[in-house]
């Protein structure tokens, strides 16, 4: 883990930024062509894509409405005294 | 005077309580203490609000306020921080993967998620939460827990090798997955 490969630590930092659409086409390329023949590299990618896709499916509750009204009315006060 | 602050504060700070709330639920895991954290969160960024630089990234530096109260007055009751054995963490198998796609990580029911993001040690589950779970940009963790942008990169890159390796090893558990019989 700690001792990756130079072009394997490359392409692993860009996983992200990848999956963002923020890399060239030039960046993708070089990126695809390691995984061809990384199999280590296509391992994660495949993982981090299938976790995240996880996390995306729990969803994300919003703040409860009467917390929301507790947080406005300790403002509100607080903004009083002061 | 009193009140154009205040209506300043909350134009800005309010849109934020939804991240600082989920924010808050995945560092305490408990309802009530994340609504306690959010309201302690609030009400001493209303009287910092000063320091904030008008038109700097409030998200961030509200997330910073709230991550300084967790760890003054929330993480001293918690139990003490799990150790990581960094050479234990476990890379997904070379060969012989019955799953190379993750399709396991979809068969795999939440509360096990969210049991295995709160047992990471803070600094990862940090990193996760704010990263994997809001979708905030590197740089705006980095501002918000202090820290190089790169640290980002590499703690993430650990704290999902713990996540992955640790649901891996439930699916297997569980029966989702065949076991890969290795254990290295
Ligand atoms: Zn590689």
């Amino acid at each position: 883990m700690t001792d990756l490969p130079y072009e394997c630590e490359a392409v692993l930092n860009k996983l992200d930024a990848l999956r963002r659409g923020e890399l060239t086409h030039d960046e993708i390329s070089t990126m695809q062509a390691h995984m061809e023949v990384c199999q280590r590299c296509l391992s994660i990618e495949r993982y981090e894509r299938a976790f995240l896709a996880r996390l995306k499916a729990m969803g994300s509750p919003p703040c409860p409405e009467a917390l929301r009204t507790r947080v406005s009315a300790a403002l509100a006060r607080s903004a009083h005294e002061a | 005077m009193a009140d154009t602050v205040a209506a300043q504060f909350e134009a800005e700070a309010l849109p934020h309580l939804d991240t600082l709330y989920r924010v808050a639920l995945r560092l305490t895991n408990e309802p009530a203490a994340a609504d306690d954290l959010v309201q302690d969160t609030m009400l001493r960024a209303l009287k910092a609000w000063k320091s904030f630089q008008t038109g700097s990234n409030a998200r961030a530096w509200l997330v910073t306020i709230l991550r300084n109260q967790f760890i003054s007055g929330w993480r001293s009751r918690k139990r003490a921080p799990t150790q990581v054995d960094m050479d234990a963490i476990p890379e997904p198998p070379d060969t012989g993967d019955p799953d190379p796609e993750g399709r396991f990580f979809s068969e795999i029911i939440d509360e096990e998620v969210i049991r295995a993001i709160n047992d990471l040690p803070d600094e990862f589950r940090e990193v996760v939460v704010l990263s994997d779970l809001e979708e905030l940009p590197y740089a705006e963790i980095a501002m918000a827990l202090d820290i190089p942008v790169g640290t980002v990169k590499s703690r993430l890159f650990r704290a999902r090798r713990i996540l992955q390796g640790r649901l891996r090893r439930y699916a297997e558990e569980t029966g989702i997955i065949p076991s890969t019989g290795e254990d290295a």
